[in-house]
């Protein structure tokens, strides 16, 4: 295995549902780790998020606060944006309002679709999805392309238009995002081994190094899988308690208690990463060395 | 030293020679490339061959009425509003079930066609993998919904997800269109109008 994870949390290798008895460090004093340098690509994850709910509304000011002293500039979705009804209203409850303050500061928000979204959802200006289901795009800064793909559906036309992007993209990170997860702890769900056989091979040809994902309502990092690293991020609104299933054997970190989103940071060759509960504790941390030809 | 290596070439030789062994690299390796594999099932007999024919003719129909009636309406903006998403969605679902009043089940999955499914995806579902493959479908799947033809598909009830290798079985769908599962029943679903176009019931075995 190419790719080194060198993990610089306190919480070195442990299974983070315990976090809640740990550290303590709060809100925008606990974000400001990581490199947080100039000139590097700072980006946030969210997945399973538009419920409307207070969590989701008490996440999204943790968010905010982490904005205050981690500016990211771009947040990935990975789906399931929207619960339920989809009226221009719920739009507002589930999204417009709870990110107020991060849309208006600029950041721009990236999405994937998950099961309980709309296809119309890609016309949204928010989503920046430029009515595509699937589409990829250059980071503003750093070498680093992003895909996002639609996995409820993956027909044969967006696998091989999946296969050219990876082939053409030049960026030294190539760093997909879409709901459900190839890897993952859950009970409930798990990993979903059909798109694994489908995906995971083209992942390793063509040197994608970072995978984020949802689905299951928690946060878990994934011990890397043949050098890959995958994030499951479903605990943005929605939570299913308990359901971190440690018997995988694929659990490098995990919460399953609380409300998570992931904040990363690229610089150079290097991934940062740290999650962030409901609580505002840092539930995990770490950095990640991309794979290398 | 092996023998290849004192081989010496003059340099005009192989200006000359470079150029055709690039070029016979390049042919050699596309005729061995894997090209993406065509979408649909391959027909066991003349009988399918047919059907398969006919469910297309269907489904262009379908494909050109959609057209229309989205050509009819004001375009939707690569970025839009949730109220003008929401209102194009509706009208769209309105007007396409108004054309298509009188539409009854098997007018796109003909009996022959439905029959035709049912047959291929007992195949798919039959593998050493089937259980894990019918738990992806099952996932979130809103088997308690009943399935009408023609009517709104609720914004509250989760998608199915769709493995590949079921997509890769069935006949590709024009855009707009998808196939989803509704418990056990396969259905044709019109994205941007919201509605089940047709469907085939209990399609994957029990």
């Amino acid at each position: 295995m190419r790719a080194r994870l060198v993990i610089v949390s306190l919480l070195l290798s442990t299974i983070l549902w315990t976090a809640r008895a740990q550290d303590g460090r709060q809100g925008a004093a606990a974000a400001a780790a990581l490199p947080n340098a100039a000139g590097s690509l700072k980006i946030a994850v969210l997945g399973d998020f538009g419920t409307g709910s207070s969590r989701q509304y008490e996440l999204a000011a943790q968010m905010v606060k982490a904005h205050g002293a981690f500016p990211f500039e771009l947040v990935l979705l990975v789906g399931d944006n929207l619960y339920g009804s989809e009226r221009p209203q719920d739009f507002q409850k589930k999204f417009e309002i709870p990110y107020k303050a991060l849309l208006d500061a600029g950041v721009k928000f990236y999405a994937s679709l998950g099961n309980h979204d709309a296809r119309e959802q890609r016309y949204y200006k928010p989503f920046n999805m430029d009515g595509k289901l699937y589409y990829s795009f250059k980071a503003p800064r750093q070498d680093v392309r992003f895909i996002a793909l639609e996995s409820t559906y993956p027909e044969p036309a967006q696998i091989a238009w999946l296969e050219n992007e990876l082939k053409s993209a030049k960026e030294a990170w190539k760093v997909v995002f879409f709901h459900h997860p190839l890897y993952s702890s859950g009970e409930r769900h798990g990993s979903d081994t059909r798109l694994r056989d489908t995906l995971e091979p083209l992942f390793l040809k063509y040197g994608v190094s970072l995978v984020f994902t949802g689905h299951d309502h928690f946060y878990e990092r994934v011990k890397p899988q043949k050098g890959i690293l995958y994030f499951v991020t479903g605990s943005g609104g929605q939570l299913r308690k308990g359901n971190i299933d440690t018997s995988t054997g694929l659990t490098a970190a995990g919460l399953d208690t609380d409300n998570a989103f992931l904040m990363g940071e690229f610089v150079g060759d290097t991934f940062s990463f740290r999650a962030i509960a409901r609580s505002g504790q840092v539930v995990d941390s770490g950095s990640f060395h991309r794979r290398t030809e | 030293m092996s023998h290849l290596s004192r081989i010496r070439v003059p340099d005009r030789a192989a200006c000359l020679l470079l150029p055709i062994a690039a070029a016979l690299c390049v042919l050699v390796s596309a005729g061995c490339r894997k090209e993406p594999p065509q979408q649909g099932p391959v027909p066991a007999s003349e009988e399918e061959a047919r059907t398969l024919e006919d469910f297309q003719h269907r489904i262009d129909d379908y494909a050109a009425l959609h057209k229309k009636i989205e050509a009819e309406l004001p375009a939707l903006p690569k970025e839009a509003s949730p109220m003008q998403i929401d209102q194009h969605q509706r009208e769209f679902g309105k007007r396409m079930a108004e054309v298509r009043a009188g539409a009854r089940h098997g007018d796109l999955m003909t009996p022959a066609m439905q029959a035709l499914v049912r047959r291929h995806l007992a195949q798919v579902f039959s593998g050493k993998d089937s259980a894990d493959l019918k738990g992806s479908v099952m996932d979130e799947n809103p088997a308690g919904m009943k399935v009408s033809l023609n009517e709104r598909y609720p914004d509250e009830v989760p998608l199915s997800t769709m493995p590949p290798e079921v997509l890769q079985m069935l006949p590709k769908m024009p855009q707009g269109l998808e196939y989803r599962f509704v418990g056990r029943n396969l259905v044709i679903m019109d994205d941007p109008a919201h509605l089940i176009a047709d469907f085939v019931s209990d399609a994957i075995p029990e």
